[in-house]
């Protein structure tokens, strides 16, 4: 009963998401605000009708009614309560109801939020968000419900896929698509802006805080896949260029370039296409990146469903969301001439330029490996595979381009730089990184990679830690107060921007910490059976036990592996090998000790019955500097959001 | 003793079982460590992206067993790559080839790399150059408080 109610509702939603697109066409024809308000009812009704369709469908996880057809497929009587709650997004038809549920939230939000300051664009806005909620309702109550029930009712239910059990999945699914459905905001703002013809810039900036917000959901949605790749997978690494992976990554590349270069538009209102081209492909690449993932087009451990009228529909909606878009933009392409002035090759606009024009290519990149094996496989019948091997040698020196761009952009000032003004900003970060490599050097570090990774994360740092010490300086000067207080006021004068710094400096961190892990990372795989001992790097590790244990809805061999650094004993570690009851599918559960900064990371992949076990060590240097960098990095992008408004903004 | 009970016992496993990494390794040797680094070019043909060195699949198992024997047998990582290749075609390696159509996807990011700087570099040059410039007339000396004013400005 509870599930037809959420059926119900969201056909509802559906029906009213035209309504919302009608009304809004009438308040334009009409010049009635009253339609416009009404459109606006609309969006709130529809938020709370996919509101109650989320809950119906919670509700039926946590009784688990099996009589459920998508209950039964993701869900089963042992299954733990914590899991019942995320399994709403552990199959095709629950993400995608979460997805538009997300997008309902966001733009019910943005709409009462900014309706006062925004009044004459706002039924422009409606009919925008209406037609993206409209394309996903009609994929879900038509051909992909998570509604439907199932009969005869089965005992039990087949169970969530047993990697997705797991804290990192819980939140990873809702994050990236908060990241998606984020830059729907800057994007149905910009589509409302190129249908009024209000083409100044105003949309980007009353947009500024919701691009940093989505940005920051992607950012920590990737990392926290990447984290759960890591303890879950079992293979010690957290970024395979995997074509899911990719599939988060190319909006995260383009929608990067966009919230760099709209600081060009507020400044220096140049690039009116240019903003608009980009935030259009970030919003494609999010609906594609959604789709890639749930079409099942990529054959990939993430990819569950495979059916060709889904995947016709989702390239036909995919397709009109571009189709109209780059349309109004090429239609309204003679009214956005805006005056070019450029008074340097040096100065910051023009680094932004540069800055857009590699993130763009890295994006390009990732595309093209991505698609690359699909494409040949349909034109010629060959078959190919693109690799981490091949992202190593392409993406990494674009991506060592960036992070040099990085060092340089924010320290050169806008219009034009004098040598003397380059020579002040660069030569002691240039400095520094020669130094950072000389040293490197001699203590024995040759990877050509390693040695070009720290120069840049070296001249960047510097850049920044140099220019803050400036300000800060000047601060403690006039304010006649200790170096201290001056950054502090330094910090708060100019939050935006020192904010944007730490995110910056969390990159520099993150990068260390990939270069440090991925290079220098060591493996061993052992066979050994209790009291068998091996060495990897500077530690024994010792098999002193191997015995059975259970969870609620799960069966495991547990390795009890002691680990001694010299004589000293570190920890235990129980790396596991588990067998889920209702699937029988075995996952490996790694065991995890952090030291020096670095993980010494356990997997115990076989076991034979003979008490054999195979046991895989791995150390990864500096690993936590990865995910403290992707702290830091979200801490300056709270940071940014929550500054005080300016008058201007 | 120990050695030849545990010998056994993976003959054993060899002919029964499922359990892949077991047949291969006591501690790694440089042997090893060669055969891993082979193993991760390769591609497990059965699954999805995976390459042979972090599959569990039972092809992936007879594949590694295929690399540790040639390497034994002296062959070098070349030869055993070609010889992969020369089975299974491109799709076995775990970056495409480097030759006819496959050079699209090696270069082509770098020209578009080079080729949007060069337009960008043109393009901003024009835009340079239609620029009306700044008045050229000295502007007047700046007195202390000024300075350290504008200065300020500069920096943020």
């Amino acid at each position: 009963m509870i599930i037809e109610i959420g059926h119900f509702s969201v056909i509802i939603a559906l029906v009213l998401s035209v309504f919302g697109m009608a009304s809004s066409a009438l308040a334009l024809k009409t010049r009635n605000p009253d339609w416009a308000r009404s459109g606006r009812m609309a969006l709130t009704l529809i938020f709370s009708l996919l509101s109650i369709g989320m809950l119906s469908l919670v509700y039926s996880f946590i009784v688990r009614d099996f009589s459920v057809l998508y209950v039964a497929n993701n869900s089963n009587s042992k299954l733990p309560f914590f899991y019942t709650v995320s399994a709403v997004w552990g199959g095709h038809e629950g993400s995608l109801l979460l997805w538009v549920f997300i997008l309902s939230v966001f733009s019910t939000l943005a709409v009462w939020l900014h309706w006062r300051t925004q009044p004459t664009i706002m039924p422009y806005l409606i009919a925008v968000e209406c037609a993206i909620i409209f394309g996903f309702l009609c994929l879900i109550v038509f051909l992909s419900s998570p509604f439907e029930r199932l009969l005869p009712v089965p005992l039990d239910g087949k169970d969530l896929n047993p990697l997705l059990q797991d804290p990192a999945m819980v939140m990873h699914p809702p994050m990236l698509y908060m990241g998606y459905v984020g830059f729907s905001i800057p994007f149905s703002f910009a589509m409302a802006a190129l249908f009024s013809g209000r083409l100044g810039e105003e949309w980007i900036k009353v947009t500024q805080r919701w691009t940093t917000f989505a940005w920051m959901c992607l950012t920590t949605g990737i990392l926290l896949g990447g984290y759960w790749a890591y303890y879950e997978l079992g293979w010690g690494g957290y970024w395979g260029w995997d074509p899911v992976e990719n599939a988060s990554f190319m909006p995260w590349l383009v929608g990067t370039a966009y919230l760099h270069s709209v600081l060009v538009q507020e400044k220096r209102k140049m690039f009116k296409v240019w903003n608009l081209f980009l935030i259009i492909v970030t919003f494609s690449l999010s609906l594609i990146g959604t789709f890639l993932v749930r079409s099942g087009v990529l054959t990939s451990v993430h990819s569950f469903a495979t059916d060709p009228e889904r995947g016709l529909y989702i390239l036909i909606f995919v397709g009109s969301v571009i189709g109209i878009a780059f349309g109004a933009l090429i239609l309204r392409s003679n009214k956005l001439k805006s005056q070019v002035e450029m008074d340097s090759l040096i100065s910051r606009e023009s680094i932004f330029l540069f800055n857009n024009l590699f993130f763009l290519v890295a994006a390009a990149t990732v595309f093209l490996g991505t698609l690359y094996p699909l494409i040949l496989e349909t034109l010629q019948g060959a078959k190919v595979t693109v690799g981490p091997p091949y992202y190593n040698a392409v993406f990494m020196p674009i991506a060592l381009g960036l992070l040099f761009l990085m060092g340089i952009g924010p320290y050169i000032p806008w219009r034009k730089a004098s040598v003397a003004s380059l020579k002040k900003s660069f030569s002691i970060p240039l400095l520094a990184g020669a130094v950072m490599v000389v040293v490197l050097a001699i203590t024995g570090i040759r990877n050509l990679y390693a040695l070009a990774g720290t120069y840049v994360v070296a001249f960047s740092g510097m850049a920044i830690v140099l220019d803050f010490g400036k300000v800060s300086q000047l601060y403690a000067q006039r304010n006649s107060s200790n170096i201290f207080k001056g950054c502090l006021s330094a910090f708060t004068a100019n939050q935006r921007r020192y904010a944007a710094m730490l995110t910056h400096i969390g990159v520099l961190v993150l990068v260390i910490g990939i270069i440090a892990s991925t290079i220098y990372q060591t493996e061993k795989v052992v066979s050994m059976q209790v009291g068998d001992e091996f060495t990897i790097a500077d530690y024994r590790i010792k098999l002193t036990e191997l015995h059975e244990v259970e969870g609620g809805n799960w069966k495991a061999e547990e390795g009890v592996f002691q680990v001694f650094d010299g004589a000293t004993l570190l920890t235990e570690l129980r790396p596991q090998k588990r067998i889920y009851n209702a699937t029988k599918t075995p996952t490996t559960e790694s065991a995890i000790y952090a030291i020096n900064m670095g993980h010494i990371f356990l997997t115990m992949p076989e076991v034979s019955p003979e008490g054999v076990a195979v046991a895989r060590g791995v150390i990864n240097p500096l690993i936590l500097w990865v995910w403290g960098g992707g702290i830091i990095m979200g801490l300056g992008v709270i940071l940014n959001i929550l500054r005080p408004r300016k008058k201007d903004e | 003793m120990r050695m030849s009970i545990r010998f056994t016992l993976i003959l054993l496993l060899i002919l029964t079982s499922p359990w892949p990494l077991l047949a291969e390794v006591q501690d790694e040797t440089a042997l090893d460590i060669q055969v891993r680094e082979i193993a991760k070019t390769l591609r497990c043909t059965v699954c999805q992206t995976e390459n042979i060195w972090e599959s569990g699949a039972p092809l992936a198992q007879q594949m590694r067993g295929v690399v540790r024997e040639r390497l034994k047998l002296g062959h070098s990582p070349e030869d055993i790559q070609e010889y992969f290749l020369s089975r299974y075609g491109d799709y076995i390696m775990m970056e495409p080839p480097k030759h006819g159509v496959n050079w699209l996807i090696w270069v082509g990011p770098f020209i578009l790399l080079l080729g949007g700087g060069l337009l960008l570099y043109k393009e901003v040059n024009g835009w340079v150059r239609g620029t009306p410039s700044p008045p050229a007339a000295a502007p007047p000396p700046l007195d202390e408080q000024a300075r350290q004013r504008l200065e300020r400005e500069l920096e943020s």
